[in-house]
């Protein structure tokens, strides 16, 4: 957008300017301009409150400039570069309008001041509390649009699908909060289910489950482990199940499960459930010897990996866990495929069929292969 | 006596994680006749021998100087005897040690701790105190701070 000329008299020798930027218009104007010579130097800048704050402590280079300008076009470019350097490292910030104010209390007293647990500085997001009906408690993040109440604000909370929340009715904090806590009460089952799981077997993964998640990964001791991930709407029928370790292992309890899934009774809990058509007995974190569960990759003896490209990432990216076991039932050691491709590529005695590496296991020499790519 | 310099490059995240619990569950559990001697270098180790009771270097005191280097345990530390090394058919004299655990035969599996074990296992079966026979040769050509790594083992000689 260019900037706009309004002439202040017939002789040309003060103008008005609107100068547009960032979504601003900003205007000032100039007194003085010779019209026969071209310099600006007894030219007067004249500027209102809000450009007067913005270039407070730059007085003297603007008066340079406007010094040295030989016309008012020159002079306003330079202007403008002085203003967008100032706004790179400042940002404008413009304050909501009064109403903004009177909504967000208004609609917390509806919601009720109880409810509000945290509330950013500028008043842009806060965090509200809710406890469902078996006392557990949920916050709901809640981000207010400069233009609230005009514009709707958005909401997130750790729930295993998140609430898409129909068109705001009335006060929209309070419509936020009714909504969530309904969607809240419709995985009260879930919930039930996914911690009667993480009281019972031992969970590997996740580190520490959230609400939000539908995933379980259960220790089946000699190295193998049961992933499953739980239907968040209709939890207590059979989850979507991946077994990992040794074949040896693994594949009669597949077997077991395809075959023994009318056995399943969705009145009973879900690990009652698993040991009766498994029919094994899961090992419990209490009572378990961490040793001789050891989880941990053989290589690297961690149980995430330790990639440096994973961790530069801080936090964000878990690095993953050893899935690759060894074939050999009195071996069944646990493998990061990122660990077991490294040693398989540093040694010569491997050999390559296109994309996978057949060696032998660092530990019994059992032969064991591995994918070069992943996927 | 020790003439190799150690790997100059430090150790990667994946190494020194590995050390770590390497070194803790040392400290738990040391192998028999072995002490760590306490420095804050992760990636030079300083290990005393005590010759084992009942066999040739019984009450004799050595020093091992583990070297890791920065892709452990990929690849094998580099693992060597200082001071004077004792007087054996595959150590020699400038304290390199003819093991094929160290070079070829290396694997993760392994441990500073079982490379210990398996060098105590190799001193206590000797039957003679004596050099290699191409001890002279051999570290000649070493003069230059060559390590043991860069050398072309032969292991023809299992029983010692």
């Amino acid at each position: 957008m260019e900037p706009l000329f309004l002439p202040l008299n017939c002789d040309f020798t003060a103008y008005h300017v609107l100068l547009p930027m960032q979504g601003k218009e900003f205007s000032f104007s100039v007194h003085n301009i010779p019209r026969d010579k071209a310099s600006l130097q007894h030219a007067m800048l004249e500027c209102n409150e809000e450009l007067r704050t913005i270039l407070r402590g730059v007085e003297p280079v603007v008066q340079e400039r406007l010094k040295q300008s030989y016309d008012l076009s020159t002079f306003v470019l330079e202007l403008k570069d002085i203003l967008e350097r100032i706004v790179r490292t400042q940002p404008f910030v413009s304050l909501p309008t009064p109403a903004f104010y009177s909504q967000l209390c208004a609609n917390l007293d509806s919601v009720g001041w109880e409810h509000l647990i945290w509330l950013s500085d500028e008043l842009s997001s806060l965090h509200l509390r809710i406890f469902d009906s078996a006392g557990r408690e949920h916050i709901v993040l809640v981000d207010l649009p400069p233009g609230f109440p005009e514009v709707a604000p958005t909401a997130s909370a750790n729930l295993p699908i998140p609430v898409d929340l129909r068109s705001l009715q009335g006060e929209s904090l309070k419509d936020i909060i009714l909504q969530y806590e309904s969607a809240i009460e419709t995985y009260q089952d879930f919930w039930d289910v996914m911690e009667d799981v993480d009281k019972r077997v031992w969970v590997m993964e996740p580190d520490h489950p959230s609400r939000a998640d539908a995933f379980r990964r259960i220790a089946l001791g000699g190295h193998c482990s049961l992933s499953i991930v739980v239907d968040p709407l209709s939890p207590r029928s059979v989850p979507e199940c991946r077994f990992f370790g040794s074949d040896a292992v693994i594949s009669p309890l597949r077997r077991r499960l395809n075959s023994g899934l009318r056995k399943w009774d969705r009145s009973r809990p879900l690990i009652a459930n698993f040991e009766e058509v498994l029919e094994i007995t899961f090992p419990s974190a209490q009572e378990t010897d961490k040793e001789d569960m050891s989880a941990d990759c053989g290589i690297c003896y961690a149980y995430r990996a330790q990639d440096d490209a994973l961790c530069s990432d801080v936090g964000t990216l878990q690095g993953s866990v050893p899935d690759r076991v060894c074939d050999n039932p009195n071996c069944a050691r646990p493998f990061h495929n990122t660990c077991l491709l490294e040693w398989l590529r540093s040694i010569t005695t491997t050999r390559q069929s296109f994309d996978v590496l057949f060696g032998h296991c660092p530990y019994c020499s059992h032969p064991i292969a591995v994918k070069s790519t992943h996927g | 006596m020790s003439t190799s310099t150690p790997p100059q490059k430090t150790l990667s995240r994946i190494a020194a994680n590995r050390l770590q619990k390497e070194l803790s569950e040392w400290q738990i559990n040391p192998p028999a006749g072995f002490k760590h001697k306490v420095t804050d270098n992760l990636q030079r180790w300083i290990i005393e021998v005590h010759g084992a009771p009942g066999t040739l270097y019984s009450g004799e005191l050595y020093q091992l100087q583990v070297d890791f280097p920065e892709n452990y345990p990929m690849e094998a530390p580099q693992v060597i005897f200082i001071q004077s090394p004792p007087l054996h058919p595959h150590i020699y004299s400038n304290g390199h040690i003819c093991l094929d655990i160290l070079y070829d035969s290396w694997s993760p599996a392994m441990t500073v701790s079982s490379i210990c074990i398996s060098i105590l296992s190799m001193l206590s079966s000797a039957t003679q105190k004596a050099r290699p026979p191409d001890n002279d040769r051999y570290v000649r050509n070493c003069r230059n701070g060559r390590s043991p790594k860069e050398t072309r083992w032969w292991f023809h000689d299992d029983k010692v």
